[in-house]
């Protein structure tokens, strides 16, 4: 548990070198400690001091004061800007950890202002995501979700669901009171519904990717030119190339950017029978690194090369034949031909692995983070369990699926309770013999 | 002189408190304005329905008197929501008015170690903040050890009909407005509540040929685990009729004269029982609203129609009557009215309905701001138990939401208070599928048996049932048939039990085919429940689990909300006015957000721990 009445303190700005750096420090007594490291007063709200860092080194800065509680963490807050040379930024830190200060955590700051009510917890959730986006396209989501889109996104899908919820409740609840209500308006709207959440959880699932990295993973037989792939799609030499079958044993990674989405690729062992032990460890790593992939690219030279290829249940799959500039060369349908060697088709691979993900407005996307996405993916689970037997043979059960969906997606946003549903009914039907 | 316990009031809670804390071996006395009343059915002649007979069955399962009554009384009965699933079906029963109060009055009468009193309680007599006993009307004191206060409407009542307004707790009895005044003086947060009832009509007015008959189920449930349906009296039918566009315009032309739309009524009526003016003035489109006739009893001229609650004027009433079918002729032979009446705020209470400022008194049923016998009832055994246990120093009953609808009930009371009279309803109840008719036995009966709550025949009933339950299911895990019966692909043979799990599999058609004689239908549906429910049982557990461990984080009595940094205003107030015990019941209050809660644990973890800081990360 995160002690909130700490004084933490870390550096805001990238590490390196530049014109300035900016070190916080929050919490209630930040001024104070600042006050006493200094030996003078802090009255106005910039004020330029001299810090004693070493013998003889007095480093020059600007303290700027936010008073409790405006400030963004809702807390005394000083931003201690400072020339931008990491060995005086380190030296800074240190100097206040000695005084009852400590490290803050990462994302501690964003807390501390949730934790004061300055923002929703999907708001310091988007401010993360801002701050760790790693392309363009991620930070137009975690924008949006700042700017209340997965608010929206999630409130009108909760919308839809009690309106269901409603009916469902009604019909248990109120069955003899001349409600209006009958099975088959139940079975009409979770039929609607169940539409509804497919399509709303598909756009969290495409959120979700572009928030993050997406991972290809480069497999096939030994020998087939994936470390030359992964060389020549990332336009850097990560990965050995040889003539021996079985180089490649650990996962390499190196990542390009594309349309906005920064893939991550990884290169992996080629998959043979082998009795080589570290060989065969490796093995091991790629098969488990295909498993977890979002993109699987499957090297091979002939169709032959195929045949052994592992089952990638519903994962975008892009079978690949290398050394197309080869003498004897053949051609076959359902594969993608290139040169790793030559360049020769490479842009066209990567435009296949953008839109095996890109198939969704890029506006529409909203910052979802793993958090969201389970809450998500949980409730689908919920709402397919409900068959059109269910609901003739046990509403409750019905009923009880829907409402785990509502909690599920409560912990993103909006939780609703007994109490506001019950008014929703009154609100929608007349109840009342 | 001197009792144990006072219950203030003959009512539904009065009766099941009294009753209580007389079988748990305290001397009590019940002090009502006339003992000839006590156990009357003031609204509708109708015990249980959703939610309401999940109550009953919990009250029965504690000892309680008022299912048997329903049985004795009980002149129709229907299972509702029979098909979509065990636990929202529920029994609602019709009583025959005098048979039910004669029952209760009975069971009241012969229970040695409780008396019962005419007189008016215009006082309670209080030494500093305890309360040590009550005040007659006559000056007379009573002491008593704890006092349960059960007023019902009675408290500042008033009834209008039309522009005619009068004093009164319901038709015909007076109301208790010295008691009203002197409680007013304790500054327990009342306030004002409204409900209604429809006028009565002479059946022997009514044409019944044109009207649509309900008859009830067969085979006839019991309300009662102990009964049999052998001791339910003759068996009536209801009717069905409907309001109509005509109906409509005659209560439109009288709006005006209305004292809940003139203005005249300020306490809040409730949203799911509108009168017949509200439902037409907030659902102007719907041509037509459904009027349940439910009869008075096997030797009453007089019939219930539920559904037209009005508080309109005498000749509207007669007007709008005779506008719907089967009334043409109708005879009125009471109107309907509304009655306003105090209620205190029941957040002022702890779960065992003591009040927090008056120690030794206790709340129950309406003044609580619940409406319905059933919640009333449930609120009488909640408050009579636990006045019962605390004399004798044992740990309160505290019932979880997660094991009965009493521990729903009281919880949203206690932490949500009403603003309308509240009334219960499955969708309440988070642990819906855990809290079956069927199995409040299961949670309670053990519970009340071991504080000596209930008598050997019913924990004999019970533990023979629980026996049946045991012996057949590993019976039907041993017998095996093929699950192919049920629409599966055709297999081997399989288990009883694990052939259970398909859903069209019921126990009652596999009794059938393999012939064995059937067990007691409170058997067969826990076996079946449990097996087919088994993953959703599963998961409720593991929310419980989850709500056991704030359950379990307290917090402290002395703690200052309004200093607990980081809290926004809304937060402190409704903290500090709630005052929850636990993580969890500050949870469950209404505007408290994951961020109060994260807050509220981070400062209690900071006050376990105070010098004792982690630095760095």
């Amino acid at each position: 548990m995160l002690d909130a009445s700490d004084t933490i303190i870390a550096c805001s700005t990238p590490p390196g070198r530049g014109a300035l750096s900016v070190i916080r420090l929050s919490g209630e007594s930040s001024i104070k400690i600042a006050e006493k490291l200094l030996g003078r007063a802090l009255n106005k709200k910039v004020n330029l001091v001299k810090l004693p860092l070493w013998d003889g080194y007095k480093e020059k800065c600007v303290l700027t004061i936010f008073n409790s509680p405006n400030s963004y963490t809702g807390e005394n807050l000083i931003e201690i800007s400072c020339h931008g040379n990491p060995l005086i930024v380190r030296k800074i830190i240190d100097k206040f950890l000695q005084s009852r200060v400590r490290m803050a955590n990462p994302g501690e700051f964003t807390l501390r202002s949730y934790m004061a009510n300055k923002m929703s917890l999907e708001e310091s959730e988007a401010v993360i995501q801002v701050i760790n986006a790693n392309s363009d396209s991620a930070l137009i989501a975690a924008q949006n979700t700042l700017n209340g889109g997965l608010r929206k996104k999630i409130k009108n899908i909760q919308k839809k669901l009690r309106e269901t919820r409603v009916v469902v409740e009604t019909l248990i609840d109120f069955t003899d009171e001349d409600a209006d209500v009958y099975l088959g308006d139940v079975k009409e709207k979770i039929e609607f519904f169940k539409e509804e959440y497919k399509k709303f959880g598909k756009l969290m699932e495409s959120s979700k990717s572009i928030s993050d990295d997406i991972r290809v993973v480069l497999a096939g037989p030994p020998n087939v030119g994936k470390s030359t792939l992964i060389n020549a799609l990332t336009n850097e030499n990560v990965s050995i190339v040889s003539e021996i079958p079985g180089t490649t044993r650990d996962v390499v990674k190196s990542s390009y950017i594309a349309e906005g989405i920064r893939f991550v690729l990884e290169d992996t062992a080629g998959l043979r029978k082998s009795s080589d032990k570290i060989e065969e460890k490796g093995i091991k790593l790629a098969k488990k690194a295909i498993k977890s992939a979002d993109i699987v690219i499957y090297l091979g030279l002939t169709k032959k090369d195929f045949e052994d290829m592992p089952i990638l249940k519903g994962k975008p799959c892009i079978k690949v034949l290398n050394k197309m500039d080869l003498k004897g060369y053949k051609d076959s349908k359902g594969f993608t031909r290139i040169s790793a060697k030559t360049g020769k088709n490479l842009s066209l691979l990567k435009s296949l692995i953008v839109s095996s993900f890109l198939n969704f407005d890029l506006s529409e996307v909203v910052a979802v983070n793993a958090r969201h996405l389970s809450f998500v993916k949980q409730g689908s689970k919920a709402i397919n369990a409900i068959s059109p037997s269910l609901i003739s043979s046990n509403l409750e059960l019905v009923a009880e699926n829907l409402k785990e969906c509502d909690a599920l997606l409560g912990n993103i946003y909006d939780p609703i309770s007994a109490d506001d549903l019950l008014g929703k009914i009154f609100n929608t039907f007349c109840i009342g013999k | 002189m001197g009792v144990d316990i006072i219950v203030i009031g003959g009512g539904h809670a009065g009766c099941e408190a009294a009753y209580a804390s007389a079988r748990l071996k305290k001397k009590t006395l019940l002090i009502t304005h006339d003992v000839s009343t006590i156990g009357q059915m003031s609204c509708n002649p109708a015990i249980g329905g959703l939610g309401k007979s999940h109550l009953v069955r919990e009250i029965d399962a504690m000892g309680g008197l008022m299912a048997n009554c329903a049985d004795e009384a009980g002149i129709h009965f229907k299972v509702l929501n029979a098909s979509k699933g065990p636990a929202v079906r529920a029994t609602r029963s019709q009583s025959d008015r005098k048979l039910y109060s004669k029952s209760v009055r009975n069971i009241i009468n012969s229970e040695h170690l409780l008396s019962t009193l005419s007189d008016e309680v215009i006082d309670i007599d209080l030494q500093g903040l305890s309360a040590v006993g009550v005040i007659l009307k006559s000056g007379k004191k009573i002491n008593a050890r704890k006092i349960i206060l059960t007023a019902g409407t009675f408290l500042n009542g008033r009834l209008f009909t039309g522009e005619e307004e009068e004093e009164g707790g319901r038709k015909k009895d007076k109301t208790s407005k010295f008691l009203a005044k002197s409680l007013q003086s304790l500054e327990l947060g009342d306030s004002r509540l409204k409900t209604g009832t429809p006028p009565r009509i002479l059946a022997s007015s009514v044409n019944w040929e044109v009207l649509e008959k309900q008859s009830g189920d067969s085979p006839r449930p019991c309300m009662s685990f102990i009964n049999s349906n052998k001791i339910h009296p003759e068996q009536m039918d209801c009717f069905i009729t409907r309001t109509n566009i005509k109906t409509h315009e005659i209560i439109k032309s009288g709006l005006d004269r209305s004292p809940m739309f003139s203005g005249r009524i300020d306490g809040v009526g409730p949203r799911y029982c509108p009168s017949i003016e509200d439902k037409i003035h907030r659902f102007s489109d719907k041509p037509s609203h459904q009027i349940f006739l439910e009869p008075e009893g096997l030797n009453s001229d007089e019939i219930y129609p539920n559904g037209i609650s009005t508080s309109m004027p005498k000749d509207i009433q007669e007007k709008m009557v005779k506008s719907i079918l089967g009334f043409e002729k109708a005879k009125i032979t009471q109107y309907g009215y509304a009655v306003e009446y105090d209620f205190f705020d029941p957040r002022n209470l702890y779960p065992t309905l003591e009040t927090k400022k008056i120690k030794n008194l206790y709340f129950a049923g309406q003044i609580n701001g619940t409406t319905g016998y059933e919640e009333a009832a449930a609120q009488g055994m909640v408050a009579g138990v636990n006045a019962s246990l605390s004399i004798d120093d044992k740990e309160p009953w505290i019932e979880s939401r997660s094991n009965s609808y009493i521990g729903v009930l009281v919880d949203d009371l206690i932490t949500l208070g009403t603003k309308e009279p509240y009334r219960m309803f499955t969708s309440r109840a988070e642990h819906r599928l855990l809290l079956r008719e069927d199995n409040a036995d299961q949670r309670l009966t053990p519970y009340a048996k071991s504080i000596g709550l209930v008598d050997e025949k019913r924990w004999k009933i019970f533990q023979k049932k629980m026996e049946k339950v045991e012996t057949e299911t590993k019976a039907l895990k041993e017998l095996k048939i093929n699950p192919a019966i049920f629409g599966g692909k055709k297999t081997e043979q399989q288990s009883i039990l694990s052939v259970l799990k398909r859903p069209e599999a019921t126990l009652e058609k596999i009794y059938k085919i393999i012939e064995r004689p059937m067990p007691d239908k409170g058997v067969t549906i826990e076996i079946e429940t449990s097996k087919k429910y088994e993953g959703y049982i599963e998961r409720q557990k593991k929310e419980i689990k989850k709500i056991k461990k704030y359950e379990n984080a307290k917090i402290p009595k002395n703690i200052i909300f309004k200093e607990i940094k980081g809290l926004s205003n809304e937060a402190k107030q409704k903290l500090t006015k709630v005052l929850p015990k636990t993580i969890a019941h500050a949870q469950r209050i209404p505007g408290i957000t994951p961020a109060t809660i994260s807050l509220l644990l981070v400062h209690l973890k900071k006050e376990e721990t105070p010098s004792s800081r982690k630095v760095g990360s």
